[in-house]
């Protein structure tokens, strides 16, 4: 019994669904502290809460996390400015950066941490002794180095990106120790307010620029867009077909390229 | 005629929306009676205006172009002086 293939269908099954399940488990309890550290919601509400997240989760939609997140620090920031500051704080954004990295590419990853015990069993102890013989070890040329550089990657960008929202998030006046300082400062409230305008004035300024540079478009183009807006608008179910095709083959593209790094 | 009235549309759709974003912000820097909440809805609002001001605005200038395009080759081919 050396395929994976070989074994009864049910035993894959199980074996992916327990992958599934694992993953979920460790987000759900990553998440958990995240979202509810301090949090007076209803212990119910909060597991109904995390749970639809996680089946948000399931379909690699990570903006259902980030704004989970970004409501979570809304509401518990003004309660209490001293929660998270230094290195809590940065340790607070790397997680948070790091899962929402990590729940963009879920189905990716879960597809790869599916296929490597697939691969083992495919190469059996056979493949393992010719692998030793050769002095490397096949499975782990092939997965395990591509699935570590690939979070240790994201792990290093996550942390950067962390400590340069910290860099940035200090700089007034938006500071959140000085926030209380310039609520006091009339001077600075109408600096503030002239803000508003000015980035009210770039907004129209940008507009304006974008607008006049529309007007320089092809016929072709203007033919090509006044179509896509009729489609979008009046033939719905056009667009649904065209989506479904669209998600279609881009999971065509990701079978095909877990199949080419498995047979490199 | 139609696209002229509709690009004016357009843009009087962005001024309001400019302004729907704009009681936003007033609504986040009044420190003495902040309303984040409001100001989160009116944003929205603003965003969605915005939008609609500049669909209406880019149909109105490729809906034109299109125009454009088709009679000035019916133009072309009739003969001098018709």
């Amino acid at each position: 019994m050396n395929s994976y293939q070989d074994f009864p269908e049910t035993w894959q099954r199980f074996h992916e669904w327990l992958i599934n399940i694992t993953h979920l488990v460790v987000i759900g309890l990553v998440l958990w502290p995240l979202l509810f550290i301090e949090s007076t919601i209803l212990f119910p509400f909060q597991l109904s809460l995390l749970a639809a997240l996680l089946i948000a989760v399931l379909s690699s939609n990570s903006l259902c996390v980030f704004l989970a997140l970004q409501f979570s620090l809304f509401f518990r920031e003004p309660r209490n400015l001293d929660v998270m500051e230094g290195i809590t704080a940065i340790a607070y954004a790397t997680i948070s950066i790091a899962l929402l990295m990590y729940v963009s590419r879920f189905r990716l990853l879960r597809e790869k941490l599916v296929a490597k015990p697939k691969q083992q069993i495919r190469i059996g102890p056979r493949g393992h002794a010719i692998a030793s013989a050769a002095g490397t070890n096949s499975m782990e040329r092939m997965h395990m180095p591509s699935i570590t550089s690939w979070v240790l990657r994201q792990l290093s960008r996550a942390i950067i990106l962390a400590v340069l929202a910290q860099l940035v998030i200090v700089l007034p006046p938006f500071a959140r120790n000085t926030y209380l300082n310039v609520q006091r400062s009339s001077v600075i409230e109408s600096s503030i307010v002239y803000t508003t305008w000015f980035w009210i004035a770039i907004l129209a300024i940008v507009i304006v620029a974008v607008e006049m540079a529309w007007r320089k478009l092809t016929s072709q183009q203007a033919r090509l867009y006044v179509r896509a807006v009729v489609a979008n608008h009046y033939f719905r179910d056009l667009r649904a077909i065209t989506r479904l095709r669209r998600t279609r083959h881009k999971n065509r593209w990701i079978a095909t390229k877990l199949r080419s790094e498995r047979t490199q | 005629m139609i696209f002229w009235t509709r690009e004016i549309a357009g843009w009087l759709l962005v001024g309001l929306a400019l302004y729907l974003i704009r009681m936003g912000l007033e609504f986040l820097t009044d420190f003495a009676n902040p309303k984040i909440v409001e100001a989160g809805i009116v944003m929205l609002t603003g965003l969605g205006v915005l939008r609609i001001g500049v669909l209406l605005i880019r149909i109105s200038a490729a809906a034109r172009l299109c125009l454009h395009e088709q009679v000035v080759p019916i133009r072309a081919d009739r003969p001098a002086g018709k």
